[in-house]
């Protein structure tokens, strides 16, 4: 090649730039995508390995339902094929730190030396910061759930929940955060202890734990090291020790079981020992306290009666004293009158004393008298005249004075008489007393008698008041005592009801005990011949995940880009047809001047290829690097994974380079080729213009005539070029195709969760039992169920996962959850049987209903049979009955009827609820109650499956994203490419419109109108050609348990027409510059 | 300074410049000429000499460095763009050297495209009758001769009504024959609507039909003089 020519090939590519840059950039952005979708999934696959192999992570994990026992290391060590193993001890309890609320905890004792590079030592953790745990009392941590991220270096750890013996220490402090190469993942690890979530796993050093026991082991599968952890032969190698493992499983499972069985037994006869020393005490304990009740019910009793007569006695007297006072009375009156009458006879004795007083004297003057008249008359004769005189007077001396002494001796004998009297009363000291004595005794003793009855009169009064303070005093005793008895009383009521409440809570727990026993004996029964799993690294939820997102980005991978990379090649090497087309006066002049085809060839080539190749290179450099980049960005919210590296992956861009250049190429070729096959005089002419001609628009009569004359133009125009007509469409169509299935994307996977947990789904909460009894009457699980104010309804069920085929012969094999209510209704209630097409299903005895996305890939439908493999191994043949519309997990709903052909036991192992509760802190307090209860293995709320389904589509949604500003981008290149070629190809029109007078609005108007048009089509076009396109990249990107939305929503479609047509206006409004700087002059030359 | 609007078409001191690297180059230097109305008027010169140019700025197609183009009294050089392209649209018709036909629209319709923007146009099918198309109003260009194409460009210049008609070279692509037919057109349409023609041609033979012939050498106006005895085209053998 000469160098004017080589000259003239640049000046060609400087003159071109834009379409240069066109060619340049659509190739860039094809291969950007190619590249970059599909190195993101190796990319996460290398990832992966890394991190397997870089922290050794196991092949086959052992776990068993009975734990593993030294022996059972041991047997699993011999195994042929197993390289490494390493026995864990670990334990799931709860704990918590400063005062937090409580966490579901792992503990795991970490060998003994944690970092040592030895096979055997598998799973090595990364130490982030801090150190590794020393001593028993020191761990390092991992957090597994937001609610644990406050914890910190130096926090104490207090454990709780774990069984007597397990551990050395009780708290444990934070001494370093490490990364368990099994834990990477922010998805939730489940566990049966406290609320069912993992919140920390908590590493110790060798010696913290104490049991007995292994929890797990871990095994090297010998040979599988050597190759890639998502490989065939990987796969392969790790199998066979399964399998070899899985061999031994049954016969270390019933050793285990035979070992367990016997210390259960001991310890239960130890417990029952102990109970029945225990339920002895507490009744003898009982026994005496009762004594003492009843001991002082007696003493109550007594001092009661006591109590009682007192208060009678008292009433008794109360009642005498007006009697004893009227007495005293009357006896003072008595008395009073005795002395009255003392002192009138003492009047009369005194009156007789004087009287005889009185008398005695004239007793003698009357013997006086008598003796003088007895003189007289002796002396005095009988005849004297005084004679007589005198005897009449000593008569009458003679009767006086036996009148006075008779006087006197009656006196005399009434005072003796007195003084008998007298005496005989005591008032006098002698019946002798002479009168004057006994006046003077009398009187002493009347002033005695006054004094007694003065006495007496005191005595009464005082004694009054007396016995009615007596009575006060009484009554204060009386009522002392009742105070004392209600005392005594209410401390006895007191003490029976403590004692019957004692007793009811010792009877309760005794009852309890009991319980206890009857289910520690039961449990004992119920140690089944445990069961050993035999896991692969598909058992770790982190590494499962981690493959689905891998599997998911490569299925959508696997797809548009594809397109995409199509709709660029057809964009690029359209423009480098239409390249060679408008130079064929120059190849005509220079095949003229003699130069070889190969050489005129070559120019065109140099430039196809060199626009694509550099498009290429940086479209590598973009695709390699950003893309992967931004995606693995957009994971690293859900994947702590150090080990993800940029890499270029070779074959990915040998084939980016070859597809890209060889399209662009090839056609550019193919455009040579067809100019140059002419003869150089032909291509030297003009081509002749294509004829205008009559379109079929022109045919519908009434519709031509009513169009302006400019529509008529731009109609005409539009289907003049054909080729331009369609590679505009076909570019616009492409681009619009590519944001619909963009969009549609994003329509198809982010609502699939609301719509699973939202409507196809109406439980919020699964409960796995490990056996019926759960479900007993009275049983704690339904007790708690009834109780529990957040359960709206709960109904039993029983799944299974069962394998189905597309026929007997077992073609087909996919795995579906079995489900059947134990209630018929219960199922409709608990899942929502709806067709595709939203009709509602209908369940009754019989029924056969399969969820769509596994009916799809049997190819069975309605009416068609299915198999299903019972428990039996032997294949059921069901009629479906209905296929419903389902987005996550696969399941096949069957009545009991059904169910019976299939398993052998069909007693509900699940149970579905739906509740109240409206956040995470609800849920785990229900779920912390429910994994209390007896035979409740695990509770699953939909929110957290929800959660972490969120957390996969929250990525891919990314990645949809970014397809979409892909495609968004290459929708603007494109349409700048397309309109700037029919642009330039019109020129001479243009200008020639322009000299005719036409202002640049209605140039723009002129030469827009047909573009924008263009774009419509395309963008019509683009949606019908979308929507298969969508559902075959949305069927290839479904998994076995997954359906996407396969319907569009009206946004999307609006949303990818709005954008092509906003990108058509916008480089339309960017061309007018182009189109206004035609320059008029351009009318002058001749036709090219 | 001499007094340009009493004549229908004048160039006073015209001058149009193209800078190419440090070269200025004067494609047109110092015109000045005048066609009065109604003139057949025949601008000639060698390729190269400035005759495009000199249409370019008359028909408003390109202004002028320096100098004043006046049409009917309005000065077509202080024109802006958008006045530029009004004059184009309602005073100039135009008829190309490679007719520049729009070729998806028939003759009828390549008329009509062009009288859709004026204000007084005349009816577009008498046009194409009267330059002696009347059968081939509905062809497209494809299916018309080179004479016949240029005859639909000469109609779709007349059509609107311009004050004055230009053409360029407008016999460059025809034979012989068919190029005498048309000039005979344009001399025919001078004379009986009394429109003032300018044809720029490098042919000098051309000249003897004129009313007025412009010589341009090198930019520059070497002679403008009346011809007073004007002779129809068919009596010019070239």
């Amino acid at each position: 090649m000469n160098k004017t020519y080589r000259k003239n090939m640049w000046r060609e590519l400087a003159a071109n730039k834009s379409r240069f840059a066109s060619v340049f950039g659509i190739v860039l952005l094809g291969v950007m995508m190619l590249s970059g979708l599909l190195s993101v999934g190796p990319g996460m696959r290398r990832a992966g390995q890394r991190w397997y192999s870089g922290q050794n992570v196991f092949d086959i994990r052992v776990v068993s339902t009975l734990g593993l026992s030294g022996a059972d290391i041991d047997a699993i060590a011999a195994v042929e094929g197993v390289e490494a193993v390493m026995p864990v001890k670990s334990v799931d309890c709860e704990g918590s730190y400063r005062g937090g609320s409580t966490l579901a905890v792992r503990l795991q004792q970490l060998p003994v030396y944690p970092q040592l590079a030895d096979k055997a030592n598998m799973n090595r953790l990364v130490l982030e910061s801090g150190r590794l745990p020393e001593t028993p009392a020191e761990c390092a941590v991992q957090v597994l759930d937001s609610a644990a991220d406050n914890i910190r270096l130096g926090d104490v750890i207090t454990l709780s929940g774990y069984a007597e013996g397990d551990l050395a220490e009780g708290e444990v402090t934070v001494v370093g955060f490490v990364t368990d190469p099994l834990y990477f993942s922010n998805e939730t690890e489940s566990t049966t202890a406290g609320n069912g979530a993992l919140g920390l796993a908590v590493y110790l050093p060798d010696g913290s734990l104490e049991m007995d026991y292994y929890a797990s082991c871990y095994i090297k599968a010998a040979g599988a090291g050597q190759y890639d952890n998502y490989s065939d032969e990987y796969q392969a190698a790790v199998d066979a020790v399964k399998a070899r493992l899985e061999g031994i499983a049954a016969g270390q499972a019933v050793q285990r079981r035979d070992e367990l069985i016997q210390s259960a037994r001991d310890q239960l006869d130890e417990a029952r020992a102990e109970f029945e020393r225990q339920e002895a005490d507490a009744r003898a304990q009982l026994a005496e306290a009762e004594a003492q009740l009843n001991e002082a019910k007696a003493e109550l009793d007594e001092g009661e009666a006591a109590y009682a007569s007192g208060k009678a006695q008292l009433d008794e007297q109360k009642a005498a004293l007006p009697g004893t006072m009227a007495s005293g009375a009357d006896q003072l009156v008595d008395a009073q009158r005795q002395v009255l009458e003392f002192e009138a006879q003492l009047e009369q004795i005194k009156q007789l004393v004087t009287l005889k007083g009185v008398a005695d004297p004239m007793l003698g003057y009357a013997e006086d008298i008598l003796h003088n008249a007895e003189q007289a008359l002796e002396e005095a004769e009988p005849d004297d005249v005084n004679y007589v005189e005198l005897r009449d007077i000593l008569n009458r001396a003679q009767a006086l004075y036996d009148s006075t002494y008779d006087q006197l001796q009656s006196y005399q004998a009434q005072l003796d008489e007195g003084k008998r009297q007298m005496y005989a009363q005591g008032l006098i000291s002698s019946p002798d007393l002479t009168n004057e004595e006994l006046v003077a005794e009398a009187e002493a003793a009347l002033r005695e008698m006054k004094l007694q009855v003065l006495s007496g009169q005191l005595a009464l009064n005082t004694g009054n008041a007396e016995a009615f303070t007596a009575f006060d005093a009484a009554e204060q005793q009386l009522a002392d005592a009742r105070a004392q008895l209600d005392d005594g009383w209410a401390q006895y009521n007191e003490g029976a009801a403590e004692f019957a409440r004692q007793k009811a809570d010792a009877e309760a727990q005794l009852a309890d005990a009991r319980r206890q026993l009857a289910d520690a004996e039961e449990q004992v029964d119920d140690i089944t011949a445990g069961e050993w799993y035999v896991l692969d690294r598909g058992s770790v939820v982190s590494m499962v995940l981690f493959e689905q997102n891998a599997d998911r980005i490569e299925s959508i991978a696997r797809v548009f880009p594809v397109f995409f990379f199509l709709v660029a090649a057809l964009v690029a090497s359209t423009t480098m047809t239409r390249m060679v087309e408008e130079n064929r006066t120059q190849m005509g002049t220079f095949k003229a001047l003699g130069y070889t085809d190969g050489e005129i060839t070559a120019k065109y080539m140099v430039y196809g290829i060199s626009a694509g190749l550099l498009g290429c290179i940086a479209g590598m450099a973009l695709g390699f690097c950003l893309i992967p980049w931004i995606i693995w960005w957009a994971y690293s919210t859900v994947f702590a994974l150090p080990t993800f590296r940029l890499a270029v992956y070779p074959a990915l861009a040998v084939m980016s380079v070859v597809i890209s250049i060889g399209v662009v190429g090839l056609t550019t070729l193919a455009a040579c080729r067809v100019s140059l096959k002419e003869k150089p005089a032909a291509l030297l002419l003009p081509r002749a213009p294509a004829a205008g001609k009559r379109i079929f628009l022109e045919r519908v009569g009434p519709l031509w005539r009513r169009m302006s004359f400019s529509q008529k133009t731009t109609a005409r125009n539009m289907f003049r070029y054909k080729k331009r007509f369609y590679m505009t469409v076909l570019g616009v169509a492409g681009c619009t195709a590519l944001l619909l299935i963009g969009f549609g994307l994003q329509d198809s996977i982010v609502e699939i969760v609301a719509r699973q947990y939202g409507s196809v789904q109406q439980a919020d909460l699964a409960i796995s039992l490990s056996s019926d009894k759960a479900l007993d009457e009275g049983s704690s699980l339904t007790e708690t169920l009834a109780a529990r104010d957040e359960v709206e309804s709960w109904g039993a069920f029983y799944t299974r996962t069962v394998s189905v085929y597309a026929d007997a012969a077992g073609a087909g094999e996919l795995s579906v959850t079995l489900v059947a209510a134990e209630e018929p209704q219960k199922l409709t209630e608990y899942f929502r049987l709806e067709s595709a097409l939203g009709r509602e299903l209908p369940f009754i005895d019989g029924s056969v209903v399969l969820t769509q996305k596994t009916a799809e890939l049997l190819g069975a439908s309605a009416g068609d049979s299915i198999w299903v493999q019972g428990t039996d191994g032997s294949r059921v043949q069901l009629t479906l009955t209905g296929v419903t519309e389902n987005y996550l997990g696969a399941y096949l709903y069957v009545t009991q009827n059904t169910l019976a052909r299939l398993v052998a036991d069909s007693a509900p192992n699940t149970v579905y609820v739906r509740t109240s509760c409206a956040d995470d802190t609800q849920r785990q307090t229900l779920s912390t109650v429910l994994l209390g209860c007896n035979y409740v293995s695990s509770t699953a709320f939909t929110a957290d499956s929800a959660a972490m389904y969120d957390s996969t589509i929250t990525c891919i949604n990314y990645v949809v994203v970014l397809i979409i500003a892909c495609a968004a981008a290459l929708a603007a290149v494109v349409l700048y490419n397309l309109i700037s070629v029919n642009i330039g190809e019109r020129k001479k029109e243009l200008a020639t419109i322009k000299v005719l007078g036409f202002f640049d609005k209605e140039v723009y108007r002129y030469i827009f109108r047909e573009i924008e048009l263009l774009s419509v089509i395309g963008a019509a076009v683009g949606l019908a050609i979308g929507v298969p396109l969508h559902q075959f990249v949305i069927r290839t990107v479904e998994s076995e348990q997954m359906m996407f939305i396969r319907m569009l929503e009206p946004t999307s479609f609006l949303y990818s027409v709005a954008l092509t047509l906003l990108f058509t206006v916008a480089v339309c409004r960017a061309m007018r510059r182009q189109v206004r700087n035609i320059s008029m002059v351009e009318s002058m030359k001749a036709p090219e | 300074m001499v007094l340009v609007d009493e004549h229908f078409v004048s160039f006073a001191d015209v001058s149009k410049y193209y800078q190419t690297g440090d070269v200025r180059v004067a494609a047109a230097d110092h015109m000045t000429f005048h066609v009065n109305k109604g003139e057949f008027c025949i601008i000639v010169g060698p390729s190269g000499a400035g005759k495009t140019t000199l249409l370019n700025m008359l028909g408003g197609m390109d202004r002028c460095d320096e100098g004043r183009i006046v049409l009917d009294g309005a000065e077509v050089s202080r024109f802006d763009e958008k006045e530029l392209t009004a004059y184009r649209r309602y005073d100039v018709g135009f008829v190309f050297q490679f007719y520049n036909l729009v070729q998806n629209l028939t003759a009828l319709e390549n008329v009509e495209l062009a009288i859709e923007i004026c204000k007084h146009p005349l009816d577009p099918a008498e046009t194409l009758r009267s330059v002696g198309l009347g059968q081939r109003l509905n062809n497209f260009p494809a299916q018309l001769s080179g004479g016949e194409q240029q005859r639909v460009a000469i109609a779709r210049a007349l059509a609107k009504n311009p004050k004055i008609l230009l053409c360029d070279e407008p016999t460059g692509a025809l034979d012989y024959k068919t190029g005498k037919s048309v000039l005979a057109l344009l001399q025919d349409t001078c004379r009986k609507t009394g429109r003032t023609v300018i044809v720029i041609t490098h042919n000098s033979a051309l000249t003897g039909m004129a009313d007025r012939i412009v010589q341009v050498r090198s930019g520059q106006i070497i002679s403008n003089e009346v011809n007073e005895h004007p002779v129809p085209v068919e009596e010019i053998e070239w």
